[in-house]
């Protein structure tokens, strides 16, 4: 029988299950809580357990009280949302504009684009130019930057901020049947060059997201993701 | 207290406009925001007490849905808790950002015990908790006091030693072991 009263050594580090049950509540900050959040993303094993403890402490969010905000608050998300969908279109220009060769794909893209406007068949819910998308999510600093042709179905990925992980990056297509479809691992740094798979083609629009999740290497594409996904983005066309 | 469909009902409408909002449609996304600000804003107004911070913190938790809809996954949370696990960590982040102003009170554990569940919110709470509530039940009350109090108020191990008063290793030895205790009893369900 363990001593109940016996008070534990401050870094006395937790097992696995008790770190995944501390990220859950809030217990850990600073390097611990980081270094929890690149665990839950690099260990399969330690995210369920993540979920698993969140599915343990559901049901105390029902004991919340509501309380009424003020309705200024909704004005200032919506400006937000409007000056942040603007802001992000800028912010990913801007960084296809710090390498000279996306750049230059990019200024074709939107030069073909100008020229070529939308085929004479394609209807107009179709892409008619260049799809852009910014991936972000819950781990400090990754940033995805996506640029689509859909001229050549070319897709370009641009990576940054990538933690050390033992499992791979993998970019998924979700349209709005919400079921992710796999574009196959990308590098983990820099810009990665793919052509997109002729059944994907179509989803790439307005409406679809782009996720990525951290999955086992393997040269072909995942039917299905394992986890969460990591960093996600909307599509947007330009 | 509403019936299990209507519950289910109002868990496939929130969830249906999460897809919607996924998918960019703002008005699917204001329709969240009526629906679930009250809420929302209750758990950022527990963890930061103060109205103008927890403001703030809805509307970055808000923007943070929009962006991050399509993560959203019905099969693994309920869209409610999905959405309040966004402004709860959003409220946290914001709270340690701003500096830890911890109070260390004489009243701290007077008000870890307002932490407790009132007999009424007991009678109100839906039959899904039964094996949550009995399991933080079986604990001992310093155990489960640290744990409601880590939860509600969104305190680390260092801020829980500060308001308590009392050792670091003392806190996490409570924590933890209550932890253990938590997951052995609701596992044998």
């Amino acid at each position: 029988m363990v001593d109940e009263t016996e008070p534990l050594k401050d870094d006395e580090a937790p097992d696995d299950e008790t770190l995944a049950a501390e990220l859950v509540l809030g217990l850990l900050d600073g390097d611990e809580k980081a270094a929890a959040l690149r665990k839950q993303l690099s260990d399969p094993v330690f995210a369920k357990a993540v979920d698993d403890w969140n599915r343990r402490v559901d049901p105390l969010y029902q004991e919340f009280q509501d309380v009424e905000p003020a309705a200024s608050v909704w004005d200032g998300i919506e400006s937000r949302l409007d000056g942040g969908t603007f802001d992000g279109t800028i912010v990913q220009l801007k960084r296809w504009r710090l390498g000279a060769i996306v750049s230059g794909a990019l200024a074709a893209c939107l030069a073909l684009a100008l020229i070529v406007g939308p085929g004479p068949f394609a209807p107009t819910s179709e892409p008619q130019s260049v799809a852009v998308a910014q991936l972000t999510g819950d781990i400090e600093g990754l940033v995805l930057a996506v640029s689509y042709d859909p001229q050549t179905a070319e897709m370009r990925v641009d990576v940054d901020g990538m933690p050390e992980t033992e499992t791979e990056p993998e970019l998924w297509i979700v349209d709005r049947d919400g079921v992710p479809r796999s574009l196959g691992q990308i590098g983990r740094d820099g810009i990665s060059q793919m052509t997109v798979p002729s059944d994907h083609r179509k989803l790439i629009n307005a409406a679809a997201t782009l996720q990525l999740s951290m999955e086992p290497p393997s040269e072909i594409p995942h039917a299905k993701p394992t986890g969460e996904p990591v960093a996600t983005g909307k599509i947007t066309i330009i | 207290m509403p019936q299990p469909s209507e519950t289910d009902r109002a868990r496939a409408q929130l969830s249906g406009l999460i897809g919607q909002a996924a998918g960019g449609d703002r008005q699917a996304f204001q329709d969240i925001y009526n629906l679930t600000s009250a809420k929302l804003f209750g758990v950022c107004l527990r963890i930061l007490n103060d109205r103008q911070a927890s403001e703030d913190a809805l509307q970055d938790a808000y923007l943070k849905i929009w962006r991050n809809a399509g993560r959203f996954d019905a099969q693994r949370a309920s869209p409610i808790t999905w959405l309040a696990t966004i402004a709860r960590n959003t409220a946290i982040d914001r709270k340690r950002s701003g500096g830890n102003r911890v109070m260390v009170s004489d009243d701290a554990i007077k008000e870890m015990a307002s932490n407790e569940r009132s007999a009424l919110e007991r009678l109100e709470t839906q039959e899904g908790n039964d094996i949550l509530n009995k399991c933080l039940d079986s604990l001992e009350a310093r155990q489960r006091n640290v744990i409601r109090t880590a939860f509600f108020e969104g305190h680390s191990y260092n801020e829980l030693a500060q308001k308590l008063d009392t050792p670091l290793g003392t806190v996490k030895s409570w924590v933890r072991r209550g932890l253990k205790r938590l997951k052995d009893c609701m596992d044998d369900g």
